[in-house]
């Protein structure tokens, strides 16, 4: 191999490096966002995904681990039989889907019906109560600030009428002394 | 180390990272795993045609994994007929058992 195949050879491992180790670290800091890998269209887990993708990634690690056993060092034979059951399951997959997108409208979007989901029916019950003691808790306040603005309410009515009288009263005494001085 | 070496390894590096992180999600519950092996139709009762999927799934791969671990001829070990007549019947258990959910459900609407 020449140089100038060297070098390619070395771009190429490094570009491949690169474009590996971008990808995971963008898997990894949620940039390609992986959350509906297994879903199906009503954002539950599929299991004809899930064994696809159990399958790829055996059958990938699997062939990559025997390319350095292979002597001399290739591509090693597919046989057929594992062919054959990749095929079962991208075809479990393609008739899966086929289904689900079939008839969208009896999709039961996640969390929406039944009770099987008992934890998230309790926490959103266990929201809701607590919602409904503080609700409580303010109707209790407020009713106190109430009952207090109307106590200060009498005693302002009560002021105002004693205030009221002593001008009375003074009216009164100031028209005695002018009629004692006429 | 030789070019094809490096690539070699690199490739395989980038499939272990892809799995484990992959793994990690699924742990972490960033990839949502909620249903696997539950009815669709509402109920969330455990689906038997799934879990048995499930389980099948499982057994291919680790035997696969098995064989490949003890090949020293670095031929790709080949999938016996049993068990393509497993994963066969398993799936398509499977794939009858998704479809009569569904029409049944079709049907109530």
């Amino acid at each position: 191999m020449g140089l100038m195949g060297q070098v390619l050879g070395f771009v190429l491992c490094l570009f491949v490096g690169a474009l590996g180790l971008t990808i995971i670290v963008w898997i990894w800091t949620g940039k390609i966002n992986l959350s509906a890998l297994l879903s199906e269209a009503n954002g539950m887990a599929s299991m004809s995904r899930f064994q696809l993708l159990i399958f790829t990634f055996v059958i990938a690690i699997s062939l990559f681990e025997l390319v350095q056993r292979t002597s001399p060092a290739g591509f090693p034979d597919i046989p057929n039989g594992v062919l054959t059951l990749l095929g079962i399951s991208a075809s479990t997959y393609a008739v899966g889907k086929g289904i689900s997108y079939s008839q969208p409208q009896t999709l039961v979007p996640q969390g929406t019906a039944g009770d099987g989901d008992g934890a998230d029916a309790q926490a959103s019950a266990d929201e809701a109560g607590a919602h409904a003691a503080a609700a409580q808790a303010a109707a209790v306040a407020t009713q106190a600030a109430a009952n207090q603005a109307a106590v200060h309410a009498a005693t302002a009515q009560q002021a105002v009428q004693e205030t009221a009288t002593n001008v009375v009263k003074a009216q009164q005494a100031a028209d005695q002394a002018t009629g004692s001085q006429g | 180390m030789t070019l094809t070496r490096l690539l070699h390894f690199e490739l395989l590096g980038f499939l272990y990272a892809l799995a484990a992180v992959v793994l990690f999600q699924i742990a972490t519950r960033r990839i949502n795993l909620d249903g696997l092996i539950t009815h669709k139709d509402g109920t969330y009762q455990v689906s038997p045609e799934r879990l048995q999927l499930l389980l099948a799934t499982i057994a291919a791969s680790a035997t696969y994994f098995t064989q490949v671990a003890t090949n020293t001829s670095g031929t790709m070990p080949d999938v016996g007929p049993q068990w393509l007549y497993l994963m066969g019947g398993s799936s398509g258990i499977y794939a009858a058992g998704k479809a009569w959910a569904f029409y049944n459900l079709s049907k109530q609407q």
